[in-house]
């Protein structure tokens, strides 16, 4: 039973980082049917607004309110710029997004140098769980995470621009009879997805190495949470990132890390050979 | 109201429209026949700009929409119903008609009270799936729902089809009234005879593309031109 707590803690930290991470590539896929491959980059890019937050002398709060508006306003210039122009071609977004985010991970890296940038995270300590001393900061994460994930869940289905998007996601073409412009809609979505994975990037931070290719690592499994889910529905991506996140960390604790993530992987293949639209399709 | 010159349009190196001319006058319905494939559908996907036009004029309340995004075509007034009806399947009753208001000039947020009044039916369902609807109920919905953006002209394409036929009257009959009771044209392109003798003023016959005949309503008992141009 004691064995049991942290590895459903370390479960529920991946889980929950996947959450987030997924629920924007879900919804840019449901969407726009564009894969973004520079997905990763967005994590990445937020987990450096708080190394630069931190070396200008701020707090890792500071940094988790800043990286989703940095993370949204580039993820708005990049749409208009490139992905509003490739959405018809799927190659062509394939190809872009994966040129954009060899681009992003270089700029990055000359920018900041190839060493791991270190970052503090809040409350150093533990916490007793069950009689069980569990890092404080990952309870906080793992907490912020579903509320975060709450969050978006009612603005998906609550306000006016998540009414637009879930129809948008049905039908493009009779959102726009309806006079929603699909332009505003793909952008607003491509950029609050992009907001999302920086946030992810800021809570991850703090627990890995910091450098500009961190974001790769979380691309991989969140395409597959996204395609194991099911494209474009929300519960889908709480069912994929559950299914990825605690298989992943249960054969971590047999076998290699990177062993496990290629299980997991080709798990997610034998379940897409079998079940193509996903667990719970939109 | 709406004035259409030397329309052509087409997919890909198809054209389909090869020079429609046709106008439209306020609180007008006019119904468009024809064989399948001549080109019905894609003269109101043309009109509501999911069709690029590629030459000829679409004026609409004095403005030339034809160059216009889908979406701004909606908001200068032009409901639109396609085949098949396009709901929402996954968005509540409720949801789809408040989409509906995406487009009304006033900006309002709630559904109308006419359009429960009318169909009782989808305020009782109204929080239910769309897609849970039986065919008759998704077309209520459907003209609801275009409704709900207050147009000024309605296009419905084969608004009888997979209906049953007390229905069909019934959808008929509220064609009418609409027309009567608010300033609406309606654009209908249907194959059912009795639903045109119900609710247009006139009807016109699409042969290839382009608009050959013109006619009274009274025209739809001559068989005999019926047949020319209908008949497989």
């Amino acid at each position: 039973m004691e064995a049991l707590i942290p590895f459903a803690l370390n479960a529920l930290t991946l889980i929950s980082i996947l959450l987030i991470v997924s629920m924007g590539m879900a919804i840019i896929f449901g969407l726009m049917n564009v894969i973004n491959l520079a997905h990763g980059e967005f994590i990445t890019i937020g987990a450096f607004t708080l190394v630069v937050v931190q070396t200008l002398g701020g707090n890792f709060w500071l940094a988790l309110i800043a990286a989703p508006m940095v993370g949204y306003m580039i993820g708005l210039v990049l749409e208009k710029a490139l992905i509003a122009r490739i959405y018809e071609n799927p190659l062509h977004a394939i190809l872009v997004t994966w040129g954009l985010s060899l681009i992003l991970q270089q700029v990055i890296q000359l920018i900041f140098g190839a060493a791991p940038q270190s970052v503090t995270g809040p409350f150093p300590g533990s916490i007793d769980v069950f009689g069980v001393a569990y890092p404080a900061y990952r309870l906080f994460l793992i907490a912020f995470a579903l509320a975060t994930f709450a969050l978006t869940i009612a603005v998906f289905k609550k306000t006016r621009f998540g009414l637009d998007l879930r129809a948008s996601i049905q039908s493009s073409e009779m959102a726009s009879v309806m006079g929603v412009n699909p332009d505003k809609i793909n952008a607003r979505a491509f950029a609050s997805g992009a907001a999302l994975a920086a946030l992810a990037g800021v809570l991850l931070a703090p627990l890995t190495a910091v450098t500009a290719f961190m974001g790769i690592n979380y691309l991989a499994r969140s395409f597959f949470v996204v395609l194991i889910g099911g494209a474009g529905s929300i519960s889908g991506v709480a069912a994929g990132s559950g299914l990825i996140g605690s298989l992943e960390t249960a054969l971590s604790y047999e076998i290699p890390t990177t062993v496990a993530q290629a299980l997991v992987l080709a798990l997610a293949i034998v379940i897409l050979r079998f079940r193509p639209q996903g667990i719970l399709p939109a | 109201m709406l004035r259409v010159g030397k329309l052509t349009s087409g997919y890909g190196s198809a054209q389909i429209l090869n020079g429609v001319d046709f106008e439209l006058g306020a609180r007008e319905v006019v119904a468009v026949l024809g064989r399948n494939g001549v080109g019905k559908t894609t003269f109101l996907k043309t009109i509501m700009g999911i069709v690029r036009s590629r030459s000829g004029s679409i004026q609409f309340d004095g403005r030339d929409i034809a160059k216009l995004a889908t979406h701004e075509i909606a908001l200068a007034g032009i409901g639109y119903v396609p085949q098949g009806r396009g709901i929402f399947e996954k968005l509540s009753v409720e949801e789809n008609l408040l989409m509906g208001l995406r487009s009304d000039p006033e900006g309002k947020s709630e559904v109308p009270d006419f359009v429960y009044g009318k169909f009782p039916i989808l305020a009782e369902r109204k929080d239910q799936l769309a897609g849970t609807l039986s065919g008759g109920q998704k077309q209520q919905l459907a003209i609801s729902r275009a409704l709900c953006g207050n147009p000024k002209l309605l296009l419905l394409d084969e608004p009888s089809e997979g209906i049953q036929p007390n229905i069909v009257h019934e959808i008929g009959s509220f064609i009418r009234e609409l027309v009567e009771g608010r300033e609406i044209s309606v654009l209908i392109v249907e194959q059912n005879l009795e639903l045109i003798g119900l609710v247009a003023d006139r009807f016109e016959i699409m042969v290839k593309g382009e608009l050959v005949h013109r006619a009274p309503k009274s025209e739809l008992g001559n068989e005999e031109m019926l047949a020319d141009y209908l008949s497989v």
